[in-house]
């Protein structure tokens, strides 16, 4: 009956909002050049966990039935985690699938995936090493590798 | 060899003397032959003593039957079979001379050499069978086939060069039928008791003996053949029977799930195992109305507000075509839906408006059931009395243009609560995959070990968030009061726990290094190995996760 609204106007909002009230969870998100439908953000490391001092570039593609849809976002610096995949930065986050909802924003979503690094779950794995490390209960050999990549593999501002 | 198989052994020979007019006047029909009184002429039946020397030319189950006779040898072969073989017995020139009778050929296996010329004699004529017996008057069986007496010495050769089976029988038999067919080959009146015998047979008439092998194969291939029968049938069955079994099985299980989705005991969006969607009339059925400011306080302002509404210039009933009138019906239909503003809302309808001439289902303008200046979908505010506005059934409003297509098209949950918006009894189509999906699932749930996952927020000294354990919200506990945009509900930031703080201490780099380096190393090579058929088997045994 009532036709689907553009995501535009919706997205130009969520940018407004983002101004208004910036997310700690990222060190930058916009769109790129101008395109309100691939946007770009910088991930932190939560601060106190394995992550910290991490920066992760990621990016987001709005599909065009955005919010009804997600958007699909990735990691492109290479980011340790076990529902990562270490080369194309696939995510393996249910907000991104099943459990999406249109009342979610991109900024409550990198919120979201800031989470997630802190709540892995091993029994889905997009990253099997890791996991494995993790369900040995190698935690030692699990944090100290994270902290490796993290160091490592950190975003440099390109 | 093929004695033991089957294919073709002799199980028995029966001779007979048989009289018949003379088919060159008479021509050769079957009811001709006649059988001579075998109390007057010769017969014998041998049953057990016979070797099937060779099959060549046999089919299993095809009875060889003609005329004996000894066939004749050219000029100066095999004189040792001279002692052997009545002068008179039965040749072919004491036969009829047509090649339209079958005839089986009898002669003494004396040596290779006889017996090669009397097979390269016989295959002259229209010969069955060859039947041989050792010129030694012995009783017992003859020797196997592959016993030497029976080498002819050319590897087995004329087997394939003489185009009729051959079988041997004892001397004794042999010899005795080889004695008779020397009485049985020429007038009546010289035959046994041939004076009898001219009284009832036309004396032109031949009396001549012969021979029937009977040749097994009746029964072993034609049960081999039986046998494959019934193995068929059975396995058909088998497969019949268990796709019966199995179509009703999965009638049963969709049934059964159907059952339990409509009993509520199955929420089969909040699992995931399929992505339902709301039909139009479903979603025609949810109230449509202008919103109103929201400061009001429920119970009184429902009353205050319809009053209000007719003053007011924008809000006019936009919608004529749908059918149904009714929004309260949508109340009733979901259980889960609070009970605390409900009642402002059936009870200002009637007032209202007149139930049956107003054929819209858009309602006057009121105030939704509780706080809600936003669309959560777009993020715009709503203008009171102009901004026209769908409640679903727990109470969450948005702008219809904006839910109408989610619901439609995406899913049938409040993208807010994650209430399911259709009616409690209501079930989509059931498929074979939904309930297999389903089963497998509850199989899940039972084998999952429930202190397996926490270990890895222990290392990373995190709380659990809350982000995966969203899918708990369907089961309707939830308060239908926090929603503002800013906090859609399966996203909830929960503060650290107080607990341990016993991290790692920070890095020592060179040994860090080292050892990142090695397991990364190992992680890239099992990742090029690995990478699709790996998720995909995750994927098939984690379907809720993947
Ligand atoms: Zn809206
Ligand atoms: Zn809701």
């Amino acid at each position: 009956m009532s036709k689907a609204q553009s995501p535009l106007k919706r997205l130009t909002r969520e940018l407004q909002d983002l101004q208004d009230e910036p997310n700690d969870a990222v060190l930058r998100l916009g769109p790129v050049d101008d395109d309100l439908f691939h946007w770009h953000a910088v991930l932190k490391g939560p601060a106190g966990t394995a992550y910290e001092g991490g920066l992760w570039a990621l990016s987001i593609t709005i599909p065009p039935n955005y919010p009804n849809a997600p958007p699909k976002v990735r990691f492109e610096t290479p980011i340790c985690h076990p529902n990562v995949h270490f080369q194309t930065g696939e995510i393996c986050l249910d907000l991104l699938k099943d459990k999406w909802a249109p009342t979610i924003t991109i900024s409550i979503l990198l919120t979201s995936i800031q989470q997630l690094l802190t709540s892995a779950e091993p029994d889905s794995p997009l990253n099997v090493d890791i996991a494995q490390l993790f369900r040995q209960g190698d935690w030692a050999g699990a944090e100290s590798l994270i902290r490796y990549y993290t160091q490592v593999e950190r975003w440099d501002g390109r | 060899m093929s004695d033991s198989i089957g294919i073709t052994a002799a199980l028995g020979l029966t001779v007979l003397t048989l009289s018949f007019p003379d088919p060159g006047y008479f021509g050769i029909l079957q009811e001709n032959f006649k059988p001579v009184d075998t109390s007057l002429s010769f017969s014998l039946q041998e049953n057990s003593k016979i070797r099937t020397l060779s099959t060549t030319a046999s089919s299993p189950g095809e009875d060889l039957d003609g005329l004996l006779y000894v066939p004749t040898l050219h000029r100066g072969q095999c004189p040792e079979a001279a002692g052997l073989i009545p002068v008179n017995a039965t040749r072919r020139v004491n036969l009829p001379d047509t090649n339209s009778i079958n005839l089986i050929a009898l002669a003494p296996w004396i040596n290779p050499s006889c017996t090669l010329a009397y097979m390269a004699a016989a295959q002259m004529d229209p010969v069955k069978t060859f039947i041989f017996y050792l010129p030694d008057n012995s009783t017992a069986i003859p020797p196997l086939a592959n016993n030497a007496r029976w080498s002819i010495g050319d590897g087995g050769r004329w087997k394939t060069t003489y185009r009729y089976p051959v079988f041997a029988i004892s001397g004794s038999t042999g010899g005795l039928i080889m004695q008779n067919l020397a009485y049985y080959s020429d007038n009546v009146t010289n035959m046994p008791n041939g004076e009898i015998l001219s009284q009832h047979i036309d004396p032109r008439s031949y009396i001549r003996l012969a021979a029937e092998v009977e040749v097994s194969g009746h029964n072993s291939l034609p049960s081999l053949w039986v046998f494959l029968l019934i193995v068929l049938g059975i396995l058909i069955m088998i497969i019949a029977v268990t796709s019966f079994f199995l179509q009703w099985l999965q009638r049963k299980r969709r049934e059964a799930l159907r059952r339990r989705v409509i009993s509520g005991e199955v929420d089969i969006e909040a699992l995931g195992i399929r992505r339902v969607t709301v039909p139009a009339s479903v979603l025609q059925q949810m109230p449509l109305y202008t919103f109103v400011s929201d400061n009001a306080v429920p119970k009184s302002s429902s009353d205050t507000s319809t009053q209000s509404s007719p003053p007011t210039s924008s809000p006019a009933p936009l919608e004529p075509p749908s059918s149904k009138p009714e929004a309260p019906s949508s109340n009733p239909n979901n259980p889960n839906s609070p009970t605390n503003p409900i009642a402002s809302q059936p009870s200002p309808l009637p007032p209202a408006d007149p139930p049956l001439s107003e054929p819209s289902k858009e309602l006057p303008p009121h105030p939704a059931p509780f706080s809600q200046p936003t669309c959560a979908i777009c993020l715009d505010d709503f203008t009171p009395y102009e901004t026209r506005i769908r409640e679903l059934p727990c109470h969450h409003i948005f702008h219809p243009e904006c839910i109408d297509p989610f619901l439609r098209q995406n899913s049938s949950l409040c993208p807010m609560c994650k209430l399911s918006v259709l009616p409690a009894d209501y079930s989509p189509p059931i498929t074979n995959a939904m309930v297999r999906r389903e089963r497998l699932l509850r199989r899940m749930r039972r084998n999952l070990h429930p202190h397996d996952p926490p270990s890895i927020r222990e290392v990373l000294r995190f709380p659990r968030s809350v982000v995966r354990s969203s899918s708990g919200a369907g089961t309707g506990a939830v308060a239908p009061v926090l929603p503002t945009t800013e906090v859609p509900a399966p996203v909830r930031v929960r503060p650290p726990s107080s607990g341990g703080t016993s991290l790692a201490p920070p890095d020592s780099a060179a040994a860090l290094r080292a050892q990142g380096a090695e397991i990364r190393e190992r992680m890239l090579e099992a990742e090029a190995a690995r990478a699709p058929v790996w998720r995909k088997v995750v994927g098939k045994m984690w379907p809720r996760l993947g």
